[in-house]
């Protein structure tokens, strides 16, 4: 009797059947498994082998083989090891030990900082930035690594094309990286650009170009400053931008580069309102609640072409408790953004009073690239060219409307 | 001698009649804009406009491009002076159109930009790495595998 046929003396055929599915089902299995574990593994199946083999147990990286013979999908042993294969001289090992570890752990944020550092050290800059740009879209507090390597590849003039396109992705980290970039990347002509394919996208923020507008103002490059303003504006802004702009004050303040600059002051509010007998429909209106005088509350940076000029405007003091009164001050910027020479002035305003027009002729030099029209205190002495420097406590308001500059050449 | 008075008041005539255009020489242009493309501002009276093509320019007219914007100068005597984008020109007398373009001043960042065009040269592979490795401080560093084992944000 055949050992098969005394098995079927021992169980019924329904059994002996469902064995037989069992097992095939089990072979199936382990093929399945087999093979996915192939596929997963790709072409690096040989190296991830290799990588896991304890070849020699005296050398310094097989602790980590012994880890990762002990579990394979230890990435941490994975990364660890990658490091000691570069610190061996071994870079083509450590890349494939790096390369595992991030497939087996593409979204831990220190394997992605290692890998990407391991990149950097190697001269793989463009896998670099991938993974950093990875690890930072996943872990905001990953920044504090990243914008430092990014500001250093901006400062080396390298991977515009990488910049570029995150410039136009708009993630939500750029504003935080831009404003560090602003204030540390040395060359302001890589910002610039940076910040023209984020204004091309329609992404630029308004702090991003108040911070370039910024630096380039603070590095007496106005031109430049100007030109990113105005590539700034609306196109419906930009059909008409007066020497002094906004000076009818229809449209809201922006507070951004050559518009009008308000100065946060407690005690003096800043804004622009209706009033009646204004141009149009509304006016500056500058309001003191029983403030010491600490500085213009209100200034715009004019960007004037040498030659005559006639300053115009209109003003209205409403109850401005002073005896100084205010007025307004146009002064040349030197290079570094001090005041120079004061080129023009209004009537000054105090008490209450009604609407009155007020026009000042002046020239403006060679060498006076840039101007500032700020409110400033009135000096008692009315033929001084210097604003008021005493202590004064201004209680009240005034109004201003229509300013404009018009060239007389 | 009837002839000799019509010439003379012909003559007289003409410069009557060429009077006002004489006068509104300086503000007629010496050059034109043209091939115009984006937004362009023109200076005039207490403003930049927006420059149109055929607009005349006279002497002392700033014209300034703006981002993606271009725009030729054609002077009346044949002269062309282009303007790319983020510049600006002043309106000068002058015959030597080399020297009219020389005076074309570029208001953005040089050439070789981070959104396309011209690529700026890499600067050296061992020296960025140098500076980009420093930025790495604080890197994991051999041993650190327990470490890294315990990071709360591994989500493996």
């Amino acid at each position: 009797m055949s050992a098969t046929e005394r098995t079927a003396t021992l169980l019924p055929r329904d059994a002996i059947a469902a064995i037989a599915v069992v097992v095939a089902l089990v072979l199936v299995w382990r093929v399945v498994v087999s093979a996915s574990a192939l596929l997963l593994a790709g072409s690096n199946s040989a190296d991830t082998d290799r990588l896991r083999s304890p070849l020699d147990t005296s050398t310094p990286d097989a602790p980590w083989r012994a880890r990762l013979a002990r579990n394979p999908t230890d990435y941490a042993a994975l990364v660890v090891l990658a490091l000691e294969l570069e610190r061996q001289g071994r870079i083509t090992d450590a890349r494939d030990a790096m390369r595992e570890a991030m497939r087996l752990a593409p979204a831990d944020e220190q394997t992605l900082l290692e890998a990407a550092a391991f990149h950097v050290r190697v001269g793989e800059e463009t896998q670099a930035l991938a993974i950093l740009r990875r690890a930072v879209d996943l872990y905001p507090s990953a920044s504090g690594k990243a914008w430092p390597v990014f500001t250093a590849m901006l400062n080396g003039g390298r991977s515009h094309e990488f910049f570029a396109g995150v410039a136009r992705d708009n993630p939500e980290w750029w504003p935080g990286f831009f404003s560090h970039a602003c204030r540390t990347v040395g060359d302001t002509d890589t910002l610039q650009r940076l910040l023209a394919v984020r204004t091309t996208a329609g992404t630029a923020t308004i702090d991003e170009r108040r911070c370039l507008i910024g630096r380039l103002e603070r590095e007496s490059r106005w031109a430049n400053a100007y030109q990113v303003w105005l590539n700034g504006l609306l196109r419906e802004q930009r059909q008409r931008v007066g020497y002094v702009f906004n000076g009818d004050f229809e449209a809201p303040i922006s507070n951004v580069g050559f518009d009008w600059i308000v100065a946060g002051q407690s005690g003096v509010s800043v804004e622009t309102q209706r009033i009646d007998g204004a141009g149009g429909r509304r006016a500056l209106h500058v309001e003191f609640l029983r403030k010491r005088w600490a500085g213009p509350p209100v200034q715009q940076t004019l960007m004037l072409f040498p030659g005559k000029h006639r300053l115009e405007g209109r003003g209205r003091a409403d109850g401005l408790e002073t005896w100084l009164g205010v007025q307004w001050g146009l002064y040349c910027l030197d290079k570094s953004g001090a005041d120079g020479r004061q080129l023009a002035r209004s009537d000054r305003f105090r008490g209450t009073g009604p609407w009155v027009d007020f026009a000042d002729e002046f020239t403006v030099p060679d060498g006076c690239p840039a101007q500032v029209l700020r409110l400033e205190l009135a000096n008692p002495r009315r033929d001084a060219d210097l604003p008021g420097n005493v202590a004064a406590r201004l209680n009240g308001s005034v109004w201003f409307d229509d300013f404009r500059v018009r060239s007389l050449d | 001698m009837k002839s000799r008075a019509l010439s003379t008041v012909a003559f007289l005539a003409s410069v009557v009649l060429a009077g006002p255009a004489l006068a509104q020489q300086p503000t007629s242009g010496v050059a034109k804009l043209a091939d115009l493309v984006g937004d362009v501002l023109v200076s005039k009276g207490d403003a930049m406009v927006a420059g149109m093509n055929g607009m005349p320019l006279p002497v002392a007219t700033r014209v300034v491009t703006t981002a993606g914007a271009k725009v030729t100068i054609a002077y009346e005597f044949g002269c062309n002076v282009r303007l790319d984008e983020n510049s600006q020109f002043t309106v000068k007398v002058g015959a030597d159109c080399a020297a009219l373009a020389k005076e074309v001043v570029a208001l953005g960042p040089a050439p070789g930009a981070i959104g396309g065009g011209v690529g700026t040269a890499a600067a050296g592979g061992s020296a960025l790495g140098t500076i980009v490795q420093a930025a790495f401080i604080g890197g994991m560093g051999y041993g650190a595998y327990e470490t890294f084992k315990k990071n709360p944000v591994s989500p493996n």
